[in-house]
Protein backbone atom coordinates (compact mmCIF):
# COMPACT_ATOMS: atom_id res chain seq x y z
CA UNK A 1 0.00 0.00 0.00
CA UNK A 2 1.29 3.44 -0.84
CA UNK A 3 2.12 5.17 2.47
CA UNK A 4 0.16 8.20 1.37
CA UNK A 5 -2.99 6.05 1.33
CA UNK A 6 -2.83 5.82 5.11
CA UNK A 7 -3.29 9.55 5.43
CA UNK A 8 -6.41 11.41 6.23
CA UNK A 9 -7.60 12.47 2.73
CA UNK A 10 -8.39 15.98 3.95
CA UNK A 11 -5.90 16.86 6.66
CA UNK A 12 -7.49 20.21 7.43
CA UNK A 13 -11.11 19.07 7.70
CA UNK A 14 -10.85 18.83 11.49
CA UNK A 15 -8.86 22.01 11.99
CA UNK A 16 -5.43 20.42 12.48
CA UNK A 17 -3.10 19.21 9.75
CA UNK A 18 -0.50 16.51 10.46
CA UNK A 19 2.09 19.30 10.60
CA UNK A 20 0.13 21.31 13.17
CA UNK A 21 -0.54 18.25 15.28
CA UNK A 22 3.07 17.04 15.27
CA UNK A 23 4.46 20.51 15.90
CA UNK A 24 2.24 20.90 18.95
CA UNK A 25 2.49 17.34 20.24
CA UNK A 26 4.55 18.19 23.32
CA UNK A 27 1.90 20.65 24.50
CA UNK A 28 -0.76 17.95 24.44
CA UNK A 29 1.19 15.21 26.19
CA UNK A 30 3.04 17.18 28.88
CA UNK A 31 0.97 17.33 32.04
CA UNK A 32 2.65 20.61 32.93
CA UNK A 33 1.57 22.25 29.65
CA UNK A 34 -1.71 20.48 28.90
CA UNK A 35 -3.96 22.60 31.17
CA UNK A 36 -3.25 25.65 28.99
CA UNK A 37 -4.79 24.01 25.89
CA UNK A 38 -8.24 25.28 25.00
CA UNK A 39 -11.11 22.89 24.33
CA UNK A 40 -11.29 23.71 20.59
CA UNK A 41 -7.64 22.77 20.11
CA UNK A 42 -8.12 19.62 22.19
CA UNK A 43 -11.09 18.67 20.00
CA UNK A 44 -9.09 19.35 16.82
CA UNK A 45 -6.24 17.23 18.16
CA UNK A 46 -8.51 14.30 19.07
CA UNK A 47 -10.46 14.52 15.80
CA UNK A 48 -7.32 14.46 13.73
CA UNK A 49 -5.99 11.41 15.58
CA UNK A 50 -9.31 9.64 15.05
CA UNK A 51 -8.78 9.94 11.30
CA UNK A 52 -5.04 9.75 10.77
CA UNK A 53 -3.24 6.48 11.56
CA UNK A 54 0.13 7.98 10.62
CA UNK A 55 -0.21 10.65 13.34
CA UNK A 56 -1.40 8.04 15.85
CA UNK A 57 1.78 6.11 15.05
CA UNK A 58 3.86 9.28 15.39
CA UNK A 59 2.33 10.06 18.79
CA UNK A 60 2.88 6.50 20.04
CA UNK A 61 6.48 6.33 18.84
CA UNK A 62 7.16 9.78 20.36
CA UNK A 63 5.90 8.47 23.72
CA UNK A 64 7.98 5.30 23.31
CA UNK A 65 11.03 7.54 22.73
CA UNK A 66 10.51 9.24 26.11
CA UNK A 67 9.92 5.88 27.79
CA UNK A 68 13.08 4.36 26.27
CA UNK A 69 15.28 7.33 27.16
CA UNK A 70 14.13 7.05 30.79
CA UNK A 71 14.67 3.28 30.81
CA UNK A 72 18.19 3.70 29.43
CA UNK A 73 19.33 5.48 32.58
CA UNK A 74 17.36 3.56 35.19
CA UNK A 75 20.16 1.20 36.17
CA UNK A 76 22.99 3.66 35.66
CA UNK A 77 23.61 4.66 39.28
CA UNK A 78 26.83 3.23 40.74
CA UNK A 79 26.56 1.60 44.19
CA UNK A 80 29.35 3.83 45.45
CA UNK A 81 31.82 6.43 44.27
CA UNK A 82 35.17 5.24 42.88
CA UNK A 83 37.58 5.26 45.87
CA UNK A 84 39.92 7.82 44.28
CA UNK A 85 37.04 10.22 43.69
CA UNK A 86 35.79 9.74 47.25
CA UNK A 87 39.32 10.46 48.54
CA UNK A 88 39.61 13.58 46.36
CA UNK A 89 36.29 14.91 47.69
CA UNK A 90 37.37 14.20 51.28
CA UNK A 91 40.54 16.24 50.67
CA UNK A 92 38.44 19.11 49.33
CA UNK A 93 36.20 19.00 52.40
CA UNK A 94 39.17 19.01 54.78
CA UNK A 95 40.62 22.00 52.95
CA UNK A 96 37.39 24.00 53.08
CA UNK A 97 37.66 26.77 55.72
CA UNK A 98 34.80 26.94 58.27
CA UNK B 1 10.03 28.77 68.30
CA UNK B 2 12.82 26.57 67.04
CA UNK B 3 12.20 24.38 64.00
CA UNK B 4 11.78 20.70 64.90
CA UNK B 5 14.98 18.71 64.78
CA UNK B 6 14.83 15.97 62.14
CA UNK B 7 17.49 13.50 60.98
CA UNK B 8 18.08 15.85 58.01
CA UNK B 9 18.61 18.93 60.17
CA UNK B 10 20.80 16.94 62.55
CA UNK B 11 22.95 15.83 59.62
CA UNK B 12 23.05 19.37 58.27
CA UNK B 13 24.11 20.75 61.66
CA UNK B 14 26.90 18.18 61.93
CA UNK B 15 28.06 18.83 58.35
CA UNK B 16 28.07 22.57 59.00
CA UNK B 17 30.09 22.03 62.17
CA UNK B 18 32.72 20.23 60.09
CA UNK B 19 32.02 16.78 61.57
CA UNK B 20 34.16 14.60 59.33
CA UNK B 21 32.00 11.49 59.70
CA UNK B 22 28.86 13.43 58.80
CA UNK B 23 30.56 14.95 55.74
CA UNK B 24 31.82 11.54 54.60
CA UNK B 25 28.37 10.07 55.13
CA UNK B 26 26.83 12.84 53.01
CA UNK B 27 29.31 12.13 50.21
CA UNK B 28 28.62 8.38 50.45
CA UNK B 29 24.84 8.92 50.43
CA UNK B 30 24.59 11.53 47.68
CA UNK B 31 27.76 10.94 45.67
CA UNK B 32 26.69 7.89 43.63
CA UNK B 33 23.49 9.56 42.43
CA UNK B 34 25.42 12.74 41.65
CA UNK B 35 27.97 10.78 39.61
CA UNK B 36 25.13 9.15 37.65
CA UNK B 37 23.66 12.60 36.92
CA UNK B 38 27.05 14.00 35.85
CA UNK B 39 27.65 11.02 33.55
CA UNK B 40 24.28 11.61 31.91
CA UNK B 41 24.92 15.32 31.49
CA UNK B 42 28.52 15.19 30.32
CA UNK B 43 28.78 11.78 28.61
CA UNK B 44 32.43 11.62 29.63
CA UNK B 45 33.76 9.82 32.72
CA UNK B 46 36.63 12.18 33.51
CA UNK B 47 34.48 15.27 33.15
CA UNK B 48 31.74 13.64 35.22
CA UNK B 49 34.08 12.85 38.12
CA UNK B 50 35.56 16.36 37.95
CA UNK B 51 32.06 17.82 38.06
CA UNK B 52 31.08 15.81 41.14
CA UNK B 53 34.26 16.89 42.92
CA UNK B 54 33.73 20.53 41.92
CA UNK B 55 30.08 20.39 42.98
CA UNK B 56 30.96 19.09 46.45
CA UNK B 57 33.67 21.77 46.73
CA UNK B 58 31.14 24.51 45.82
CA UNK B 59 28.54 23.04 48.16
CA UNK B 60 30.82 22.91 51.18
CA UNK B 61 31.95 26.49 50.53
CA UNK B 62 28.32 27.62 50.20
CA UNK B 63 27.03 25.72 53.25
CA UNK B 64 26.88 28.84 55.47
CA UNK B 65 24.43 30.36 52.95
CA UNK B 66 22.28 27.20 52.66
CA UNK B 67 18.92 28.12 54.16
CA UNK B 68 17.60 24.57 54.50
CA UNK B 69 14.40 25.30 52.56
CA UNK B 70 15.26 22.50 50.12
CA UNK B 71 16.45 19.08 51.22
CA UNK B 72 20.23 18.74 51.23
CA UNK B 73 20.29 16.18 48.35
CA UNK B 74 18.02 18.45 46.26
CA UNK B 75 20.33 21.40 46.89
CA UNK B 76 23.38 19.31 45.94
CA UNK B 77 21.59 18.14 42.77
CA UNK B 78 21.02 21.76 41.72
CA UNK B 79 24.63 22.68 42.37
CA UNK B 80 25.77 19.68 40.34
CA UNK B 81 23.49 20.55 37.42
CA UNK B 82 24.93 24.06 37.35
CA UNK B 83 28.48 22.71 37.58
CA UNK B 84 27.83 20.34 34.66
CA UNK B 85 26.31 23.13 32.58
CA UNK B 86 29.35 25.30 33.27
CA UNK B 87 31.62 22.45 32.15
CA UNK B 88 29.59 22.01 28.97
CA UNK B 89 29.95 25.71 28.20
CA UNK B 90 33.69 25.81 28.76
CA UNK B 91 34.86 22.51 27.31
CA UNK B 92 35.70 22.45 23.65
CA UNK B 93 32.46 21.82 21.84
CA UNK B 94 32.12 18.57 20.00
CA UNK B 95 31.30 19.06 16.33
CA UNK B 96 27.52 19.09 16.36
CA UNK B 97 25.46 17.42 13.71
CA UNK B 98 22.54 19.38 12.35
CA UNK B 99 19.26 18.36 13.92
CA UNK B 100 17.20 19.43 10.91
CA UNK B 101 17.66 16.16 9.00
CA UNK B 102 16.26 14.26 12.00
CA UNK B 103 13.00 16.20 12.19
CA UNK B 104 9.77 15.18 10.42
CA UNK B 105 9.03 16.83 7.09
CA UNK B 106 5.71 17.79 5.55
CA UNK B 107 4.29 18.44 2.11
CA UNK B 108 2.58 21.68 1.24
CA UNK B 109 -0.90 20.66 2.44
CA UNK B 110 0.41 19.64 5.86
CA UNK B 111 0.61 15.85 5.40
CA UNK B 112 3.73 14.05 6.56
CA UNK B 113 6.10 13.56 3.64
CA UNK B 114 6.49 9.94 4.66
CA UNK B 115 3.90 8.12 6.73
CA UNK B 116 4.94 6.93 10.19
CA UNK B 117 4.82 3.24 10.95
CA UNK B 118 4.08 1.89 14.40
CA UNK B 119 6.81 0.26 16.50
CA UNK B 120 6.10 -3.36 17.51
CA UNK B 121 5.32 -3.42 21.25
CA UNK B 122 7.52 -6.47 21.84
CA UNK B 123 10.48 -4.71 20.21
CA UNK B 124 9.97 -1.57 22.32
CA UNK B 125 9.77 -3.68 25.46
CA UNK B 126 12.93 -5.51 24.49
CA UNK B 127 14.80 -2.25 23.83
CA UNK B 128 13.78 -0.97 27.28
CA UNK B 129 15.71 -3.84 28.91
CA UNK B 130 19.03 -2.99 30.62
CA UNK B 131 21.09 -4.87 28.01
CA UNK B 132 19.99 -2.36 25.35
CA UNK B 133 20.47 0.74 27.49
CA UNK B 134 23.89 1.46 25.95
CA UNK B 135 22.34 1.65 22.46
CA UNK B 136 19.71 4.14 23.61
CA UNK B 137 22.31 6.20 25.48
CA UNK B 138 24.53 6.23 22.38
CA UNK B 139 21.60 7.59 20.36
CA UNK B 140 21.01 10.31 22.98
CA UNK B 141 24.72 11.19 22.85
CA UNK B 142 24.38 11.74 19.09
CA UNK B 143 22.10 14.70 19.72
CA UNK B 144 23.76 18.12 19.61
CA UNK B 145 24.51 19.30 23.19
CA UNK B 146 22.04 22.18 22.80
CA UNK B 147 19.21 19.67 22.54
CA UNK B 148 20.67 16.71 24.46
CA UNK B 149 21.04 18.73 27.65
CA UNK B 150 17.42 19.91 27.59
CA UNK B 151 16.23 16.34 27.06
CA UNK B 152 18.35 15.12 29.99
CA UNK B 153 17.19 17.92 32.29
CA UNK B 154 13.48 17.59 31.47
CA UNK B 155 12.90 13.91 30.66
CA UNK B 156 15.58 12.23 32.79
CA UNK B 157 16.33 14.61 35.67
CA UNK B 158 12.66 15.66 35.68
CA UNK B 159 13.28 19.38 36.14
CA UNK B 160 10.25 21.52 35.39
CA UNK B 161 10.29 23.78 32.32
CA UNK B 162 10.89 26.75 34.58
CA UNK B 163 13.76 25.06 36.48
CA UNK B 164 15.42 23.98 33.22
CA UNK B 165 15.04 27.48 31.77
CA UNK B 166 16.61 28.99 34.87
CA UNK B 167 19.52 26.51 34.86
CA UNK B 168 20.20 27.12 31.17
CA UNK B 169 19.55 30.90 31.27
CA UNK B 170 17.11 30.62 28.38
CA UNK B 171 13.38 31.32 28.11
CA UNK B 172 10.76 28.71 28.99
CA UNK B 173 9.56 28.88 25.37
CA UNK B 174 13.07 27.95 24.20
CA UNK B 175 13.13 24.98 26.59
CA UNK B 176 9.81 23.73 25.19
CA UNK B 177 10.97 24.06 21.58
CA UNK B 178 14.34 22.40 22.22
CA UNK B 179 12.77 19.54 24.19
CA UNK B 180 10.26 18.78 21.45
CA UNK B 181 12.92 18.89 18.75
CA UNK B 182 15.25 16.72 20.85
CA UNK B 183 12.55 14.08 21.33
CA UNK B 184 11.67 14.16 17.63
CA UNK B 185 15.31 13.79 16.61
CA UNK B 186 15.85 10.99 19.11
CA UNK B 187 12.74 9.25 17.77
CA UNK B 188 14.32 9.30 14.32
CA UNK B 189 17.62 7.96 15.68
CA UNK B 190 15.88 5.15 17.56
CA UNK B 191 13.72 4.09 14.63
CA UNK B 192 16.39 1.95 12.90
CA UNK B 193 17.09 0.21 16.24
CA UNK B 194 13.43 -0.64 16.69
CA UNK B 195 12.60 -1.33 13.07
CA UNK B 196 15.78 -2.55 11.36
CA UNK B 197 13.76 -3.36 8.23
CA UNK B 198 11.60 -0.76 6.53
CA UNK B 199 7.99 -1.93 6.52
CA UNK B 200 6.46 -1.97 3.07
Amino acid sequence: MNPADQYNPDPAMDGFTCKQLIERLAEFIDAELAPSINSADRRAFDNHLAQCQSCVNYLETYLHTIQLSRAAFQSSQPAQLPPELFAAIESVIRATPR
Amino acid sequence: MNAPTTPDTQQLDRVRAGDHAACASLVSDCGPRMLAVARRMLANEEDAQDAVQDAFASAFKALPQFDGRAALPTWLHRILINTCLMKLRTRRRRPERSIETLLPTFVEDGHQTRSTNSWPAARVESMAAPEHAAHIRAAIDELPDTYRVVLILRDIEELSTSEAAQALSISQAAVKVRLHRARQALRTLLEPLIQPMEQS
